[in-house]
């Protein structure tokens, strides 16, 4: 299977899902001015890789500062998925990168933390360098 | 392509639940109702929690959008109001003079030989000096029609909302004493410090006149006249349509 490499543009975030790793990485902003058109090869991929018995450990990073509601209810729905790849014996871990001074990136990950309890994750602060 | 919709959870349960009003009751599965309930108060809570954050982003671009907007209006180095403020003002007031049939004056203040401070101590003191400076007019401005702006460069400019000829020279003469009282050393100046030099002009918009540069104008004279009249003063021009006024002194 391919990897999936979508680079970001100023609404839309870099996508970077390599099934070699098991590493499935959303970068950036989302505010696509179609959002179900820019997901759904995403969502393919995302389907086509899970239904792939094995029972390896998956690690989902997502570090988006800023996404419109569209994008969040996609999310919602990423996480959904994976929440019943978890429930199917796949170890899934994601990790919600935030600014370290971005309360709002933060809560935001909170809420998607508490609608996914199937899922291990973790609310990572990045640190100024 | 419904599993590409976004709120394919959603239709799915719209679906099932009209598939359930439309089957005979008999054939309803034990507990279908239930499950039905369940998934859409997934969905619900899903709803606020977008709704939350959604909310969340929208007053930080509020706040954002905002300070963004205070930001355009203020003059980084003196930290009063700039040009762009000043355009708006200026229109405001002229407009608003011109409804109530009151007399509007403007002040252009010019810091006296500023140049010539910024080759002699450098451009961070220059800086500095315009900050003082004006603070110090701001300081003369009390009343609330009263309004200072950075103008460009070296010249500050100051609207006085239904003020006269008089008013005006008031102001200005607390302008000239409150920068000379700064103090600030000024060796390329014969009077020793920081001073400025005010253009005043004065006038009654009439109420037909359609809004026009000309009180500017007429300022930036006074401010010529100030200039060449030894600095460190003020001089007054009467705009063009001032009939309540005397002509200018000559």
């Amino acid at each position: 299977m391919q990897p999936l490499i979508l680079k970001g543009s100023k609404s839309t975030p870099s996508i970077h899902f390599d099934p070699a790793s098991h590493v499935l990485r959303l970068q950036g902003q989302s505010y696509p001015e179609n959002a179900s058109k820019f997901y759904a090869p995403v969502f393919a991929w995302l389907r086509e890789y899970l239904a792939q018995p094995e029972g390896t450990r998956v690690c989902v990073d997502v570090e988006l500062a800023y996404f419109n509601s569209s994008s969040s209810k996609i999310l919602m729905n990423f996480f959904e998925i994976l929440e019943k790849t978890a429930a199917n014996g796949t170890s899934v871990e994601v990790f919600w990168r935030y600014r370290e001074d971005d309360e709002t990136s933060l809560e935001c990950g909170e809420e998607f933390k508490e609608d996914a309890p199937g899922l291990s994750f973790h609310l990572v602060p990045l640190t100024e360098e | 392509m419904a599993d590409d919709s976004i709120f394919s959870g959603e239709e799915d349960i719209v679906r099932d639940a009209e598939a359930l009003l439309e089957a005979n009751s008999t054939q309803v599965p034990s507990g279908a109702y239930g499950r039905l309930l369940d998934r859409y108060k997934r969905l619900f809570v899903q709803l606020q929690r977008i709704m939350r954050m959604a909310d969340r982003f929208q007053l930080e671009l509020a706040v954002t959008s905002q300070r963004l907007e205070e930001l355009s209006q203020i003059d980084v180095v003196t930290g009063i109001a700039n040009r762009r403020s000043f355009n708006t003002a200026y229109q405001r007031e002229w407009k608003k003079a011109r409804r109530d049939g009151l007399s509007m004056a403007v002040s252009m203040i010019d810091i006296d030989h500023f140049k010539r401070f910024n080759d002699l101590y450098g451009h961070l003191p220059g800086d500095v000096c315009l900050e003082r400076v004006a603070g110090a007019i701001d300081s003369c401005l009390k009343r609330p029609g009263d309004y200072v702006a950075r103008f460009g460069g070296e010249e500050f400019a100051a609207i006085l909302a239904n003020t006269d000829t008089a008013g005006a020279q008031v102001v200005a003469e607390k302008i000239l004493q409150a920068v000379a009282s700064l103090a600030i050393p000024h060796i390329g100046s014969s009077y020793g410090v920081v001073t400025v030099s005010v253009g005043i002009a004065v006038d009654m918009p009439p109420r037909d006149d359609p809004f026009d540069l000309t009180l500017l104008r007429a300022a930036d004279e006074a401010l010529y006249e100030a200039k060449s009249q030894g600095r460190h003063c003020a001089r007054v021009r009467l705009g063009p349509f001032s009939p309540r006024f005397p002509p200018p002194l000559q």
